[in-house]
């Protein structure tokens, strides 16, 4: 085991580099083979992904974030004390494993939930919400954004804004008439509100879809740039 | 104390009758539980309150009312004949069933019946209401009572004089009491009975099964015999088959995207002189043309290796343009995979560039864990986020690139290139707020839509999306790399959804 661990540790940065893009091929190959239905190169290709990630993100959090914290608690801890709060906090919360003393771990999910929840409702409503109302609040005057069709430009981009923001609020709105058979005028209106609401967020909707479709096109672009270069390398090697 | 039902008189406990009406008040008699005292109507075989047995709770059976088949006229089908035929519809196995039932019953010793003392006397009396025809039920129902039943109703409530109506033959009829013993009694205490109302069964129809109700039973019988699999059996998705025309359609729009993507690979990157980049990615490289060679700039490589094939060309634009300019990076990841990412496209510009050096020019702090709480401590101070340096594991002070950073707002740039919106919301609402630096986001196809309102208000001040972005980013910073040359395949994607956009809209027209 350990002439292996030797050998592999002693590969030339050349081999390992060639080995990687065989192997990077390959599982590319494997994921690819989907095209054709379930198989098992596709699911090995798929747990191996999984399962590489998950020890990678483990060893990172390792030693980027747990290790350097307890070696300073360990080599100084009259400065580094409140680390030991914090490691306390953690193993209570592995406790959570443990039927008898489960309950331990209610503290330090209490500490988290309390805390990423406060963090993030102020970060959205002073980050987010107040910001994004500000720059609601448009001028729709041709004059406010410059001379010519610039301008002009300008103002229907703004009232399109505008318009799209009102209708789509409008669309969450939900009520009835008081009575069916003789809609008020407010009642129609707010129909046709809705209406246009409905289709500015199908036309969101489908922005997304665009920018998706796009964005997954730029990785099957790349993989087939990958797979191109590595038949050329190995054309050339062999021929 | 019983409180009469009818005039809501309250009599002595052994009253039989009501003292001011007459009414009968067996049924009406509440008992006293033995074990906590608590009053329970008569019929009550369990105490409300501690469910200890009532002894005795159960009056003596009513006088049984009279026979059905006096009730009933000539021509009306007893429930008796109407389950006979029903019996010959049934199908051939439930019959057999019923016939193994029957056998096994008679086999066996018969149950001991219940005395008849322990029932109460409701069910007595839906007892007596059983016998009724098939016919009467949903007569009783619809129409309105006749002047017989209501005279019966009326006089109900009736001294023991008056209630008791003879029928033509003579007989006294009992007041029938179809409705809750309480009913009425508005003081009283929220009793409930004991035990629920037995509910009749609907009848079976007596029609003949029709095709579709044997099959059901076939298939019935079937799932009922056989036995039960050791496994689940494969989910097999259900629907429409396509059309023949229509999987034709499919293989073919999946022929020309992938003959799209391979455009490349025949043109050579023609078409890249076509791109102009937008106002605000020539804002971007300007600006990376006139930052300090002291200054550097902190880049976040958050997006995961899935994504790399999209963002990595990006990526590798934009630390290119600042290595040329000899601008310090200091590269983070919020995400763990980042950090490889972040790694990887380090060490490809190091590897062009020859004086392009670890701790000097480009440094890697790591991953940065916590999402909201994790990057409000890194604007607290850099230090407090990251101890040492992710490769060497030095000290930041040891570093030349981040000896004198002590915050963020010391970077005054910061660049985030990410795969999730919700990833550049948190830098937008956690490090940006307060305007200490400035945020670009240099992101994914497919979450630009979303972040496009940030960029409007100002909060980003460049947005930049997915490989299309990359070529504009290469074009204007005069670098062109491999985005410029495989941007054919974006273009020629464009002309397959024109093309395929209008096809479907025609032949959609031309069918309407």
């Amino acid at each position: 085991m350990q002439t292996v661990i030797n050998a592999l540790v002693h590969l030339s940065p050349a081999t390992v580099e060639a080995v990687g893009i065989w192997f990077a091929a390959l599982l590319t190959l494997a994921v690819l083979s989907f095209i054709l239905g379930d198989n098992p190169f596709f699911r090995l290709a798929e747990y191996l992904f999984v399962g590489i990630a998950a020890g990678y993100a483990a060893s990172l959090a390792w030693s980027n974030v747990l290790w350097p914290r307890l070696r300073l608690l360990l080599t100084d801890p009259g400065t580094w004390w409140y680390y030991g709060l914090f490691f306390a906090l953690g193993m209570c919360l592995l406790a959570r494993g443990i039927k008898p003393i489960s309950a331990l771990g209610n503290l330090p999910l209490g500490v988290l939930f309390g805390t990423g929840a406060a963090l993030a409702l102020g970060g959205v409503i002073t980050g987010t919400l107040v910001p994004q109302l500000q720059v609601s609040f448009l001028s729709l005057s041709p004059a406010d954004y410059g001379q010519g069709l610039i301008g002009w430009a300008h103002a229907i981009d703004a009232l399109l804004l505008v318009v799209g923001t009102i209708t789509v609020l409008s669309v969450f709105h939900f009520s009835a008439p008081e009575d069916e058979t003789h809609k008020g005028i407010g009642y129609r209106l707010l129909e046709i509100l809705q209406g246009t609401g409905r289709k500015v967020i199908m036309i969101g909707f489908g922005a997304l879809l665009a920018g998706a479709t796009l964005s997954f096109f730029a990785i099957l672009k790349s993989r087939l740039v990958f797979l191109y270069d590595w038949l050329a390398r190995f054309v050339n090697v062999g021929l | 104390m019983i409180v009469c039902p009818a005039c809501k008189h309250r009599n002595p406990e052994d009253a039989e009758v009501c003292e001011a009406c007459g009414e009968n008040l067996e049924d009406f008699l509440y008992r006293a539980c033995p074990a906590c005292g608590a009053l329970n109507p008569a019929e009550n075989v369990f105490c409300h309150r501690c469910l200890e047995r009532l002894k005795g709770a159960a009056p003596e059976a009513a006088e049984q009312p009279p026979a059905a088949e006096e009730r009933m006229t000539e021509g009306e089908e007893t429930l008796a004949e109407t389950t006979e035929k029903e019996e010959e519809s049934i199908p051939s196995f439930l019959s057999e069933e019923a016939e193994e039932a029957e056998v096994a019953a008679e086999e066996e010793p018969p149950l001991e019946e219940e005395p008849a003392e322990t029932l109460p006397p409701f069910i007595e009396t839906e007892r007596r209401e059983e016998p009724l025809t098939r016919e009467e039920e949903p007569l009783a129902e619809k129409r309105p009572p006749s002047e017989e039943q209501t005279t019966e109703t009326e006089q109900a409530p009736a001294p023991p004089d008056e209630q008791a109506p003879e029928t033509e033959e003579g007989e006294e009829v009992l007041p029938q009491i179809a409705t809750h013993p309480l009913e009425g009694i508005e003081d009283g205490l929220p009793l409930e009975v004991g035990v629920s109302l037995p509910h009749r069964a609907d009848p079976l129809s007596s029609e003949e099964p029709t095709e579709e109700e044997r099959a059901d039973a076939e298939l019935l019988r079937r799932i009922a015999e056989e036995g039960a699999p050791l496994q689940e059996a494969p989910s097999k998705a259900e629907g429409k088959e396509p059309q023949p025309l229509s999987r034709l359609g499919r293989v073919l729009l999946h022929l020309m995207v992938l003959l799209a993507a391979l455009a490349p690979f025949f043109t050579g990157g023609q078409t890249a002189h076509w791109v102009l980049p937008r106002r605000d990615i020539g804002g971007l490289v300007d600006m990376t043309s006139t930052l300090s060679v002291h200054t550097p700039v902190l880049v976040s490589f958050d997006y995961s290796p899935s994504y790399a094939g999209e963002l990595d060309p990006l990526a590798l634009a934009l630390v290119r343009q600042l290595a040329s300019r000899s601008v310090p990076i200091v590269a983070m990841s919020t995400k763990p995979e980042g950090i490889g990412v972040a790694e990887k496209i380090c060490a490809t510009v190091a590897g062009e560039m020859e004086d392009y050096r670890y701790g000097e020019d480009y440094a890697i702090l790591g991953y940065l864990s916590g999402q909201e709480a994790g990057l409000r401590t890194l604007k607290k101070g850099v230090g407090y986020a990251f101890k040492k340096d992710h490769v060497q594991h030095r000290a930041l002070s040891e570093l030349p690139v981040t000896s004198g950073i002590d915050s963020v707002a010391d970077m005054e740039h910061v660049i985030v290139l990410s795969d999730e919106n919700n990833i550049v919301r948190r830098w937008i609402e956690q490090v940006r707020r307060g305007d200490i630096v400035l945020l670009h986001a240099l992101v994914s196809t497919r979450i630009e839509p979303l972040l496009v309102p940030y960029e409007q208000a100002g909060q980003l001040e460049t947005l930049i999306g997915g490989a299309y972005g990359a070529a504009e980013y290469e074009k204007a910073s005069g670098m062109e790399g491999m985005a410029a040359r495989t941007v054919d395949a974006d273009i020629f994607l464009f002309l397959v959804m024109l093309l395929i956009a209008v096809i479907t809209n025609v032949v959609y027209v031309s069918k309407e």
